[in-house]
């Protein structure tokens, strides 16, 4: 069930409905509504996945008490690598097992022995890398001391399984979702408000931004041997916004419908694309996965304590096991690769921490320098995913090549360029409005607070109308592949 | 919480009103079709008006732009009805159409272009149930679908509206042939016969292999024409020569399929008829003038060949008056 389905737009006040006015007298019917509503919501896509999912749920419900209550460090240890290594184990079989085969061959028939890998057609269970990250947060955390294990398995359940943030986050922590779903939660007319505004502006950026450039970039990767370098970098910048509207507008409709379930998520995107450098992209892009790198990788390897060159070693192996989580392909490594590259020049002089703040705040306008840094953040940015869009290293190679010669001057031109009058001014405004907006949760979060009602309305009608009229062609969120 | 759903409910209400409003404002009105889809009318009203047992070609658009119905007709001197109209109502939609098409004593030739999936494209199932409501019998109803669709509609109206072009009717003279107009009685495509073709041939490609799922479809459909005495056989498709090489192995791969598990009779080999390109009109499965003529030529053959459909095709001509005559009777 997509959230921007026709089913979803039925699941949803359904389940809103019981929630508030069925199930409200009880916490616990009210978490139970909840796991009952998440695991239909997982099925939708394929039952027998649900399996795994409450496995995955009770082999971590089940260690993290073991852990708890081992007076034995040995015995807590025990648990702890048996939960560890079963939760990788089943992330590493659904997603890299092909990898590994073919790579395997491959280097093998290098050398002349010729072997046939023994591919399984594995279908990746859909939120894996996500569901798997929560219950790993939350053994560690028990491990660490950080918290105590959760005894009710229907709260727990739901903190891994809650519909919003299933199959591609954002990804919670038990520290922070699980004392929400434990205590009792009271309807917020404010809050609720907001929930549906940040769906309305989710729907908006997945609806009209993500899946009209998808239809661009799309056209452009895929028939990349047709066209001249300048086609190449606009179908670049097309995937640039076709994944930041595909995956924020995800994770704005997730945030936005826990809210009107009393629920508060993980932010996950803070206007990455006004960032002045890699570093602070990386605050400000897919913010959950990045801080959970941040806390259960990087810092348990020593982070930045050790002097320069662990930094460097930290920051390289966090950039990896990051690309290598998007997905088994050589092509997110060198993505990861060139990333850690990019931010090596900020480790090193330390300036990786010079803009924490929000550009140009409390300001209308960035400063020359400013839109300077952003621009050369952006191409930098830009050209990192043509190796996360491509579909295999030669094909992005092959890209490159093209962008750095001579056709590059050409006037770009591509089959389709005839409706891009539209879709350009669409960007351009949306760009605007995340612009004023920049100082938000999300960008059209202080609506409330600027305008009467009826010009709220107004705007939101004007919102539901461009959803409506430039709807693009229906895509799968990008990230569910993940 | 009221206050919530009272706002909720209100704008829901607003924007369903204008949603109303203004689709019903750009919505073209009294506009006759003359779509390709709204062919199908005429040819089931052929065989209302026929009334007797007959002979039925069912398919895609190879039928309907690659036979000359009539010249079976006059060859085998028993009515015939080509129901072929456009593979993107998908092979379960075919099906359904003739089983609820078909009777008692009827011969029924299939012609499937390969692989043809089963489901179709819906939009297109809904236009051609717009036009003759039967066909809503054919397919499973989706309200999901149906929203969408709803929604691209009122779009390409406003569209429209906006460069006062408030009919869908093109004068393109390409389109033409693409219109309900371009069928002669017998439920055959003959705008085209006299036109110049496009440069290039549409749906080329490169045909996947896997088992086909429409021969348990097409298994179940000769259970239920058998349990109606109504009689079926295979025959396969026209396709380019540049087009069969590219593709040969796949279809015998299905070739193989199909003789080994299709409990319908198969009339010919996918060879016979692999025509060379020049003989097709604008896709890989409409023929031109030459084209048809020559398949019809070949498919008279094939039919006459086998015992089986020549006996039964006797049988008709032998219990009901001749196809001449009853077009008079019609008249």
């Amino acid at each position: 069930m997509l959230f921007n389905s026709i089913n979803f737009a039925i699941f949803l006040p359904i389940v809103f409905v019981l929630y508030w006015f069925a199930t409200n007298k009880s916490l616990k019917y009210q978490n139970i509504l909840l796991l009952v509503s998440s695991y239909f919501f997982y099925a939708c896509w394929d039952w027998r996945f649900l399996f795994l999912l409450v496995f995955s749920t009770l082999l971590d419900y089940y260690t993290g008490i073991k852990m708890f209550n081992a007076k034995n460090q040995n015995v807590k240890k025990f648990w702890f690598w048996l939960s560890i290594s079963v939760n990788l184990g089943f992330l590493g079989f659904f997603k890299y097992y092909n990898f590994f085969a073919e790579s395997f061959a491959e280097a093998i028939s290098n050398i002349g022995l010729q072997v046939n890998p023994w591919t399984l057609k594995v279908i990746l269970p859909v939120g894996i890398s996500f569901y798997t990250f929560h219950g790993l947060s939350y053994v560690i955390d028990i491990y660490k001391g950080k918290i105590k294990a959760e005894e009710d398995f229907i709260d727990y359940s739901v903190f891994v399984s809650f519909f919003p943030l299933l199959v591609a986050g954002p990804i919670e922590r038990a520290t922070h979702l699980l004392p929400q779903i434990k205590k009792k939660r009271e309807f917020n007319y404010a809050n609720a408000v907001d929930g549906l505004r940040q769906i309305l502006w989710g729907l908006f950026k997945k609806i009209v931004i993500a899946d009209n450039c998808a239809l661009f970039a799309n056209t452009i990767f895929d028939n990349s041997g047709d066209y001249s370098g300048s086609t190449l970098v606009l179908g670049a910048i097309f995937f640039a916004f076709q994944i930041y509207g595909d995956f924020s507008g995800y994770s704005d409709i997730a945030i936005g419908t826990a809210r009107l379930f009393g629920i508060d998520l993980l932010r996950n995107f803070a206007f990455p694309y006004f960032s002045r450098d890699i570093a602070e992209f990386w605050r400000r892009w897919h913010i959950s996965l990045s801080s959970w790198f941040r806390d259960y990788l990087y810092i348990p390897l020593g982070g930045s304590k050790g002097g320069t060159w662990m930094k460097v070693r930290n920051t390289f192996i966090i950039f990896l096991v990051s690309s290598f989580w998007h997905g088994a392909n050589w092509t997110f490594i060198i993505w990861g690769f060139l990333n850690a590259l990019y931010i090596m020049p900020s480790i090193i002089f330390k300036t990786n921490r010079n803009n924490i703040d929000i550009v140009a705040k409390g300001k209308h306008l960035p400063s020359l320098n400013e839109l300077f840094s952003i621009g050369i953040t952006f191409s930098l940015t830009v050209f990192a995913w043509i190796f996360f869009r491509a579909n295999n290293v030669t094909h992005a190679w092959n890209i490159i090549i093209k962008i750095f010669s001579i056709n590059f001057l050409e006037i770009p031109k591509f089959e389709g360029i005839d409706s891009l009058k539209p879709i350009i001014l669409l960007i351009l405004v949306f760009i605007l409005i995340e612009w004023i907006g920049r100082e938000q949760q999300y960008s059209i979060a202080n609506l409330e607070l600027k305008f009467p009602k009826f010009i709220r309305w107004f705007f939101y009608l004007m919102v539901i109308g461009a959803i409506f009229y430039y709807r693009g062609k229906e895509q799968q969120f990008v990230y569910f592949q993940f | 919480m009221k206050k919530f759903l009272f706002s909720s409910i209100a704008f829901s209400v607003l924007i369903v009103s204008l949603y109303t409003l203004i689709s019903n404002t750009v919505k073209p009105k009294n506009v006759v079709s003359n779509d390709y889809m709204a062919a199908m009318i005429d040819k089931h009203n052929r065989i209302e008006q026929l009334n007797c047992p007959k002979i039925i070609f069912a398919g895609g658009s190879n039928l309907a732009f690659g036979l000359n119905s009539e010249e079976v007709e006059n060859e085998f001197s028993v009515p015939v009805v080509n129901l072929g109209l456009h593979k993107g109502l998908g092979l379960n939609f075919i099906l359904n159409e003739l089983k609820n098409t078909i009777k008692k004593d009827d011969v029924v030739f299939l012609s499937i272009e390969y692989l043809l999936e089963s489901e179709g494209n819906y939009e297109l199932k809904k236009k051609t149930s717009c036009s003759y409501k039967e066909a809503l019998k054919y397919y499973t109803y989706d309200l999901r679908a149906e929203i969408l669709i709803d929604i691209d509609k009122t779009n390409k109206n406003i569209k429209s509206y906006k460069k006062n072009k408030k009919t869908a009717n093109n004068l393109n003279p390409e389109i033409q042939v693409y219109s309900r107009d371009a069928f002669n009685k017998y439920g055959d495509v003959i705008a085209h016969l006299e036109k110049s073709p496009p440069k290039e041939l549409k749906d080329i490609g490169v045909l996947n292999y896997s088992y086909w799922t429409g021969i348990n479809e097409l298994n179940e459909f000769y259970k239920y024409a058998k349990s109606k005495n109504v009689a079926v056989f295979f025959i396969y498709p026209n396709y380019p020569v540049s087009e069969f090489k590219k593709n040969q192995e796949v279809i015998e791969k299905l070739s193989k399929d199909l003789s080994d598990n299709l409990k319908i009779e198969i009339l010919n080999s996918p060879y016979d008829f692999v025509f060379p390109d020049s003989l097709f009109f604008d896709t890989v499965y409409h023929l031109n003038k030459i084209g048809r003529k020559l398949r019809t030529k070949k498919l008279i053959e094939i039919i006459k060949k086998n015992t089986n459909a020549q006996q039964l095709i006797n049988s008709i001509r032998n219990s009901t008056i001749q196809p001449k005559d009853s077009e008079q009777t019609k008249a």
